[in-house]
Order: C-alpha cells, then sequence, then structure tokens
C-alpha cells in the first residue's frame, strides 16, 4: 500500500509529465510559426495604417503649399489640385476603412500605390507639368512604397510613375493635353527639347536611384528582422514553456491559499465557541471555581486566544494573496491611531515592567490619506513584536516625526534584535528568527509580512535596523498631502497621452 | 498688397491642434477610467481647432472686409478661452481635484465678461494691404482680460509640467512633460509679443512662435521611446 507521501510525488511527478507534454505536443511547433506569420501581418497593419496617416499629412501639406504659391502668384489650376487631392483623400477614408480590419488586405494596398502615382501626376500637371515644384512627390512615392511593400512593388511603381511621367510631358509637348504655365521661368519652357529631356532624364534618374536606394535599405532592414524573428521564435517558445509553469504554479499556490482560508474560516467559529464557553466558566456563570480550576481553564482561555489570533493572521494573509485585503482611506491623523494602540498595551506595558516612551512630534504632524483599520493593525504587530521580544525592565520608544512630504513612524526595542544571516528574510511569510523560535515565544511569522504588506498599499516603505542581543527599530513612512499621489496621477495622464 | 503669412499659420495651427485632440481623445478612450484628464485636454485642443479657423479663415477669405474680420474675432476669442478653460481643468486636476469645476466656471465667467465687453465695444479690425498686418483694435479691458485669462492659466500649467517633470524618474514622461511645459512657455511668449506686435516681422515671429509651440506640444504628446514600444507590442502579443 503507497503512503502519503508516495501519493503526493506520484501526482506532483504526472503533473510535470503533463506540463512538458503540452509543451513538446505536435500541435506547439505549427501554432509558434502561426502566432510569428500574424505578427508579421499584424505590423505590416501597422505600417499601413500609419500609411494612411501620412497620406492625409501629405494631402494636408500638397494642398497648402498650392494655396500659398497660388496666393504668392504661382498661377496653379487649383481645382486640378483640389481634384487630385480628393481623390487621394476618399481613397484615404477608404483605406482607414479597411486597414481597421484584423486581416491583412493583399490588393488594396496596390490599388493605393497606383492610384497614388495617378493623383500624383494629376497634381504636377495641374502646378505647371515639367515646370511643377510637386515633382519631388514622385520620389516621396517611390521611398513609401519601398518601405511600404515588397521588393516587386516598388520597381513596379517606378515603371507606372514613369510612364505616366513621361505620358504627361509628351501630351503637354504635343498640345494634347493643356500645359499650365507657372510663368516663374519662361513661358515656352515645356517646348524646349532640351529642357523637357533634361528634366525628364534627371528625373526618371532620380526615381530610379531613390527606388534602388531606399530598396536596398529597406533590403538590409529586412535581413536584421529575419535575425530577430529567428531570435524572437526562440522567445516565444521559451515564453510558452515558462507560461505554462507558472500558470501551474499559480494554480498550486491558489489551491494552497483556498484550503488556508477554509480551513481558518472553520476553525474560527469553534474556537469562538471554546471562547465564551471558558469565559462563562470563569465568569462563574456555572457555579463557583476552586483555585485549580480558574487556573486551568485561564490557561485554556489564553491558549484559545493565541488560536483565534493565529487563525486572523492566516485569513488576513490569505485574502492578500487573493487580492480581498480591501482598502478604504481616509484623511485622518496618524497620532490618534498610535496613542489608541497605546492605550490599548498599557496593561502589558505595566505587566511587564518596560520602560516605555512616545516621542511625540514637537508640532502637530499633517494628515495623511489612510485606512484607520489597517494602519492600527499594522502598528498593533510591530508594538507586540517589540514587547513579545523585549525583556522585564527593557525599554521600547515609539516615535513619530513630519519629512517633508511624508510621515516617519518608529518603534524601537531593546530586545533579542535579528540575527544578521536572517534580516533577509524577515518579511517573508511563516519567517520566525532562530533566537525568537529558541526563546519558545508565540507568534505565527506572518505578522511583519502583514505590515509590509499594509504598507505597501499605502504607498510607504518598511525597513528596520538591528543588532542581535541589543535591539530592533522597525520604521514606516507614509506619503503626505497625497503628493506622491498627485505625481502618480500626473505620470499616468502622461503616460497614457 | 503684402502676403499675409498670419493665416495660413493659424490654419496650419488648428491642423496640429486638430492631431493633438485626436490623438488625446483616442488615448482617453482607450482607457477611461485611467485618466480622465485627458478628456480635458483632448476639449481644450477641440476648442483651439475651431478658435484658429475663426481666427484664420475671415482673413484668408475676405481680408478687406473689417466686419467679418471682426465677427470672426469675437468668435474666436470665445473659443480661445474655452479652451483656456480646459486647460485650466488640467492644471487644477494636479493641484486640487476638489476645485476643478469651480475653476472652470470661474474662468468661463471671466471670459463670458470679457466677449460681452468685445460684442458691447465691437470693434473693426484693419488690414494693412501695405504690411499685410490685421489691427484688430481690440479694446483696452478686453485685452486686460485675455491676457490675465490666458496667463494665468498658462503660467501655472508651465510650472506644474515643468515640476512634475523633474520630481518624476520615468524618462518618457520626463521628455513628454517637459516639451509640453517648452510648449507652453513658447506659448506665453506668443501670446506677449502678438499683443505688443507692431511691425510685419513681429506679427511673423509671433505667428512663428505659435507654430513652434504647438508643434512642440504635439510632439511631446506623440513622444514615445522605443522600449515602451516594444514593451506595448509584447504586452499585447499574445503568446
Amino acid at each position: 500500500m503507497k503512503t502519503n507521501t508516495q501519493a503526493k510525488e506520484e501526482k506532483s511527478d504526472n503533473k510535470q509529465k503533463k506540463v512538458e507534454a503540452e509543451i513538446n505536443d505536435a500541435d506547439f511547433k505549427p501554432r509558434m510559426e502561426q502566432d510569428i506569420v500574424l505578427l508579421g501581418e499584424e505590423e505590416k497593419l501597422k505600417r499601413l495604417r500609419w500609411s494612411v496617416a501620412v497620406r492625409y499629412i501629405m494631402i494636408t501639406v500638397v494642398c497648402l503649399i498650392a494655396l500659398i504659391s497660388y496666393e504668392a502668384g504661382f498661377q496653379f489650376d487649383l481645382i486640378g489640385v483640389l481634384i487630385g487631392a480628393t481623390i487621394a483623400f476618399i481613397f484615404n477614408l477608404a483605406s482607414g476603412l479597411v486597414y481597421q480590419t484584423i486581416y491583412f488586405p493583399r490588393y488594396w494596398p496596390y490599388i493605393g500605390i497606383f492610384l497614388d502615382m495617378i493623383v500624383i501626376t494629376l497634381i504636377v500637371h495641374a502646378t505647371g507639368g515639367i515646370e511643377s515644384i510637386f515633382l519631388p512627390l514622385y520620389l516621396l512615392q517611390l521611398v513609401g512604397t519601398n518601405v511600404h511593400f515588397s521588393r516587386v512593388a516598388a520597381p513596379l511603381n517606378l515603371v507606372f510613375g514613369g510612364i505616366m511621367f513621361v505620358l504627361m510631358i509628351i501630351l503637354e509637348y504635343h498640345g494634347i493635353l493643356p500645359h499650365n504655365s507657372i510663368l516663374i521661368i519662361r513661358e515656352d519652357l515645356y517646348l524646349n527639347e532640351l529642357y523637357l529631356f533634361g528634366m525628364g532624364f534627371t528625373m526618371l534618374c532620380l526615381m530610379g536611384i531613390s527606388t534602388y536606394r531606399s530598396g536596398y535599405v529597406v533590403r538590409s532592414l529586412s535581413t536584421v528582422e529575419a535575425e530577430l524573428l529567428k531570435a524572437n521564435q526562440e522567445l516565444i517558445r521559451l515564453n510558452r514553456i515558462y507560461s505554462k509553469v507558472n500558470r501551474r504554479l499559480k494554480e498550486v499556490d491558489q489551491m494552497k491559499t483556498e484550503f488556508i482560508s477554509v480551513a481558518s474560516h472553520q476553525m474560527r467559529t469553534p474556537l469562538s465557541a471554546t471562547k465564551w464557553v471558558i469565559r462563562m466558566l470563569l465568569d462563574g456563570d456555572l457555579g463557583t471555581l476552586n483555585p485549580q480550576q480558574r487556573e486551568m481553564l485561564n490557561k485554556g482561555y489564553q491558549t484559545n486566544e493565541r488560536m483565534i489570533m493565529l487563525i486572523n493572521d492566516l485569513l488576513n494573509v490569505s485574502r492578500i494573496e487573493e487580492g480581498r485585503f480591501q482598502y478604504r482611506f481616509v484623511h485622518m491623523s496618524l497620532e490618534e491611531i498610535i496613542e489608541s494602540v497605546v492605550q490599548e498595551m498599557y496593561n502589558v506595558i505595566k505587566k511587564k515592567g518596560i520602560k516605555f516612551e512616545y516621542k511625540k512630534p514637537k508640532a502637530p504632524v499633517q494628515k495623511v490619506n489612510i485606512d484607520p483599520q489597517k494602519i492600527r493593525l499594522a502598528i498593533q504587530n510591530l508594538f507586540d513584536n517589540a514587547l513579545k521580544y523585549t525583556p522585564s525592565g527593557g525599554r521600547v520608544v515609539i516615535s513619530l516625526k513630519q519629512d517633508k512630504d511624508q510621515l516617519i513612524f518608529s518603534i524601537t526595542d531593546s530586545g533579542v534584535g535579528i540575527p544578521t544571516q536572517q534580516q533577509g528574510r524577515i518579511f517573508s511569510k511563516f519567517f520566525r528568527a532562530d533566537n525568537v523560535i529558541r526563546m519558545q515565544t508565540d507568534g505565527s511569522g506572518l505578522g511583519l509580512f502583514i505590515v509590509k504588506s499594509i504598507m505597501d498599499n499605502h504607498k510607504g516603505n518598511t525597513w528596520f535596523e538591528s543588532i542581535e542581543g541589543k535591539g530592533t527599530t522597525f520604521y514606516f513612512t507614509l506619503p503626505i498631502k497625497s503628493a506622491d499621489q498627485t505625481n502618480s496621477q500626473f505620470e499616468q495622464f502622461i503616460k497614457s497621452m | 498688397m503684402g502676403f499675409q503669412f498670419s493665416p495660413y499659420i493659424d490654419l496650419l495651427n488648428s491642423i496640429i491642434c486638430a492631431f493633438c485632440s485626436y490623438k488625446l481623445y483616442r488615448s482617453y478612450q482607450r482607457d477611461r477610467q485611467k485618466s480622465p484628464v485627458l478628456l480635458f485636454f483632448s476639449q481644450g485642443y477641440l476648442a483651439l481647432i475651431i478658435a484658429y479657423i475663426f481666427f484664420s479663415l475671415p482673413r484668408i477669405i475676405a481680408p478687406q472686409e473689417s466686419f467679418y474680420l471682426g465677427v470672426g474675432f469675437v468668435i474666436a476669442q470665445a473659443f480661445l478661452f474655452f479652451a483656456v478653460a480646459f486647460f485650466a481643468k488640467v492644471t487644477t486636476f494636479f493641484i486640487n481635484t476638489l476645485v476643478v469645476q469651480r475653476v472652470f466656471w470661474l474662468v468661463i465667467l471671466i471670459s463670458l465678461v470679457a466677449i460681452i465687453l468685445s460684442i458691447y465695444y465691437f470693434a473693426y479690425p484693419q488690414y494693412d494691404t501695405a504690411t499685410g498686418i490685421t489691427d484688430w483694435n481690440i479694446n483696452d479691458i478686453v485685452g486686460v482680460a485675455s491676457v490675465v485669462v490666458i496667463a494665468g492659466v498658462l503660467v501655472p500649467s508651465m510650472i506644474i509640467f515643468f515640476w512634475q517633470g523633474r520630481r518624476t524618474a520615468d524618462k518618457v514622461v520626463k521628455i513628454r512633460s517637459t516639451l509640453i511645459a517648452i510648449g507652453l512657455l513658447f506659448l506665453i511668449i506668443t501670446a506677449y509679443t502678438y499683443y505688443n506686435a507692431t511691425t510685419q516681422i513681429a506679427v511673423l515671429t509671433s505667428d512663428l512662435f505659435s507654430l513652434l509651440s504647438f508643434l512642440i506640444i504635439f510632439f511631446g504628446i506623440i513622444y514615445k521611446r522605443k522600449e515602451q514600444q516594444l514593451n506595448q507590442r509584447l504586452l499585447n502579443n499574445k503568446v
């Protein structure tokens, strides 16, 4: 028959095998490749959406330049420019809608690049043909095509654009298309063969060079991209493995937290009942007790109280881990809470013969945004620890002061201190230093974990200084006047732009 | 007839404001809970678009028609004040959230007084054909009220953006808020030079300052670091 430990080990092995099988399953590689393809398409789609924004900018800039130049004396055919801009604008609106879809459109972008060439030729024609100040638009278009599309698209666009451009100057030369002379250089410039040939040839050469150079840059970037993609594949694979393992660990952790929560709740009810039964007995409700009976019941009562405290700590920890530790912040004075905790602990201080001092701030400190119940719990825990680990006749000092934009609370004791090598684990769950375990004092090792969590949620800091055998000082800070909150709100505002 | 650069620069400003407003509204829509201030900021830019359109269009379409220029100016001023009121909301949000609405209505009230006065003392702007400068003939009280409202909002805003930018450890936030603060500083310089400009060069300088300030703010709004983009991509990546 299997022992409990063997059964647990077997179960754990099975889970591990299940995770490995999920990672190595036949479906994993195709899924990963599919992810990469999707990633590539998503990137292309982003570039296309960006090209829509660029086209809007270009339309605006061209219209503005044409308008200003017209005002300055260039005799443009403004209607022609506006028709071109309107065609581009309408197409861009449609493109914007098409690119909103999650699927990568195959043919639409190609319609766009050829339509752009037509619109550019229209604008160039309307603004003076071979004399136009918008001739560089051809170059811009070719560079853009190289960036956005495949290796074939840019040369195709070059051929198409080149034909459009040459056709336009030939048609203008033969008078088939009316020439809009901009009257800046010479009226008959478009009829000068030498100029036409020179300018036409230069433009075509520049268009070719632009296509080649930008194409080269884009190709070299693609090589780097391919290398990065390979590295990304490996990262995706590792990420998947870690995600699965992490998910499994979270499940186990969740199960553990749930178990603690359920067990604690189940235990608290009978413990409370026991507490009240013993209390009734001690109060004499069920008859007079002899001194021996009273002593025994007192011991039982105290043990029961310790159990209730432990259960409460466990419940708090499970709430913290499940994110159910709700905070209700109010703007109030920290001094009030400290004074009420001191008053509450006064009997213990007196009973233990501890020299206690509360160093109040010289001037009243500012109010802070706190959850009074939680802060009270944190101070109680720190105070309780200080009293517990300080021998009779020792000293405990509480201090509160204001420093610029924060309140600093400290509690110093002349107790047993924390061993240097264990100081790094002091805020961990269930951790108790060796020297306090040896003292056989009560404690769950959960108090400081709860304190740290509470302070973190108040955007405060928690730390300590300790020398073993001499004592410990615990500190925590709380931000004042929500200056930090304002800054974090501001940061959030700027980041979310 | 001197060529007027000013209305075209104003038109360009309205386009930049449109980009800013759109970008901010998109960001606000992405996460409404996270930063409601984005909406105020976006609304401020929306009002500025209309203000700059009304500043520029009458001067492009009918530069010689004093009446239309005057009407356009009053409408533009109204929207400018509206924008300032929204920016006041943004600034106040980081000082005291409880008085945001009160400050907004206070700015609106002062603006309303200024607008009523500018209608009551309706001025006919004069277009100088030689220099291309439009003299708005602004009433003294309206001028003072405008300066008080604009400076009263822009100066604290600039200080807040500078100060908060200095305090933060996040580099992107630091650069963004500093850029916006510099943009606001240029905007204050613009307002000052604009109300004191008498020569064509002074008007042009003021216009260029306004363009520069809106461009800087625009870059502040769109600025994003490579690693931030990468992080966002990784976060969106469903692996």
